[in-house]
């Protein structure tokens, strides 16, 4: 398994340096960026060269908390592996009130700044370690889900609004044969207090 | 033999002035938008220090992520684009500091997250790469005193660097799917179960027009090898007559669109810096004409 990746990543890098040296020599970049000074082409051969170098060594940039990352430097490669995986199961944030009526804490709303991708992440990863055998894992999940719950709690009491009296972190699995309108398999993996946690 | 580059061959000095304005703006309508206040409500214990952030100490985030040292940060880097934006002070020392405080802005909120996601990223190399290009030749308050000494073919490079910026990483992403996944990752089934899993986790738009879709088999078993092959073929752009780099161009814009309505996956920076791989100087020279007409 680890040999085939190591084999498929040397290809690419292959083809991408491939690729560089197709767009420089035959594709005319090579003169044409002589046409900058000495200086400005080197600085900026530089600067292409740590991008290139990023897209080929970022591989790990997935794995929350990263062993090695080089940002502002990445890797582009969204949706590159994947294998057959039946049911789907992604992360939901609810809110109970005491009356047990229950808002979805949307906290790619919420929290937009950060962005869709990078918050699904994080989630993705406590839900993981939430049912994890490990101990130490699901500690981990229970700090970091009270924590974004208590994050809410002081962003929604700044601006007036309420509070759910509790927040639970589900999983909810669906499979991918089943109709675009059946409901998801609900899990309830993590409970918090909401209100003053 | 060399093949002949058919981009910005006709660039001037006002071309990558222009791309200069436009990707400074684009900042700058990103950051006036972003919901920063709301970050500082975040508990300090969920941020992470990601690549470059690691060298500056901790201290430094805990007055950073207040909501008076967001506001600081995003004041100052708005000031320092809007100086780049119009071409004051020296161009190497005010785009070196807003790539800078733009890093800083970035790190702040992907620490939140569990990954850096890419979505600004090419928009920030670009902005790096101005740091190393003649961009204040033009439309500019305080323009390089060396701009006389240019010849043009100098800005046609600096253009094609922009653009190759955003079409190499096209290619990348293409060469990583077909390297690293293949053959299995083209399997319509796990289009079925990206699509289902993007729309069924939480995120701000709510489009659930992907799981239609499913209806479709044949769109779905489609949609992967076909955007391969769009991405691994956008640095034709460079070479190809208007024709196919306008096919290729607005079939890219498409697919991020589809990204969106079907996968909730926004790239808005992306498509706006496609039209940065068009030949506008022509436009640019009527418009001057048609004002000094007036």
């Amino acid at each position: 398994m680890l040999l085939e990746f190591v084999f498929r990543f040397s290809l690419e890098c292959v083809f991408l340096c491939g690729l560089v040296f197709a767009i420089f020599r035959w594709g005319g970049l090579s003169e044409l960026f002589h046409s900058f000074d000495r200086t400005s082409r080197r600085r900026l051969l530089t600067f292409l060269a740590i991008c290139f170098f990023a897209q080929c060594v970022d591989r790990l940039q997935y794995n929350f908390p990263p062993r090695f990352d080089l940002f502002p430097f990445a890797r582009f490669a969204m949706y590159q592996y994947a294998t057959v995986r039946d049911p789907v199961t992604v992360y939901r944030l609810e809110g109970v009130y005491p009356d047990g009526s229950r808002e979805h804490l949307n906290m790619t709303k919420e929290f937009s700044a950060i962005g869709v991708p990078a918050v699904s992440s994080r989630f993705r990863v406590i839900n993981e370690q939430a049912e994890s055998a490990d101990q130490t894992e699901r500690e981990w999940a229970y700090k970091q889900t009270a924590l974004f719950v208590h994050s809410l709690a002081r962003k929604r009491a700044a601006s007036g609004q309420q509070m759910p009296a509790a927040a639970e972190l589900l999983s909810l699995s669906k499979s991918i044969q089943s109709p675009a309108d059946a409901p998801p398999e609900r899990k309830v993996l993590i409970r918090v207090p909401g209100r003053d946690n | 033999m060399a093949r002949k580059i058919s981009l910005h061959c006709d660039a001037s000095a006002l071309t990558l002035a222009v791309a200069r304005v436009y990707i400074l703006g684009i900042w700058i309508v990103r950051l006036l938008i972003d919901d920063t206040s709301s970050i500082s409500f975040l508990d300090f214990q969920l941020f992470h220090q990601f690549g470059v952030m690691k060298l500056l100490p901790v201290s430094t985030f805990k007055l950073l992520l207040s909501s008076s040292g967001l506001l600081a940060l995003k004041t100052l880097a708005l000031g320092f684009l809007l100086l780049g934006l119009v071409g004051a002070g020296r161009k190497i020392a005010v785009i070196s500091v807003t790539t800078i405080l733009l890093v800083l802005y970035l790190g702040l909120l992907k620490g939140f997250g569990g990954h850096v996601n890419h979505r600004e990223l090419i928009l920030l190399y670009m902005t790096i790469a101005l740091i190393f290009l003649p961009c204040y030749d033009a439309l500019a308050l305080s323009p390089d005193p060396e701009r006389s000494n240019r010849q043009q073919q100098v800005y046609c490079a600096a253009m094609i660097t922009i653009c190759l910026i955003l079409l190499f990483h096209y290619a990348a992403i293409g060469a990583a799917r077909v390297f690293v996944g293949a053959p299995e990752v083209f399997n319509p089934e796990i289009m079925r179960g990206w699509i289902l899993s993007r729309n069924l986790r939480p995120n701000p738009y709510e489009f659930e027009l992907g799981t239609r879709l499913f209806d479709a088999p044949f769109v779905l078993a489609l949609a992967l090898p076909l955007s391969t092959l769009l991405e691994l073929l956008a640095p034709l752009v460079i070479w190809s007559g208007s024709l196919v780099r306008a096919v290729i161009l607005c079939s890219v814009a498409l697919f991020h669109g589809t990204i969106l309505l079907l996968m909730n996956i926004p790239f808005f920076e992306n498509v706006l810096l496609l039209l940065l791989c068009t030949n506008y100087t022509p436009l640019l020279i009527r418009l001057i004409k048609r004002s000094h007409a007036r």
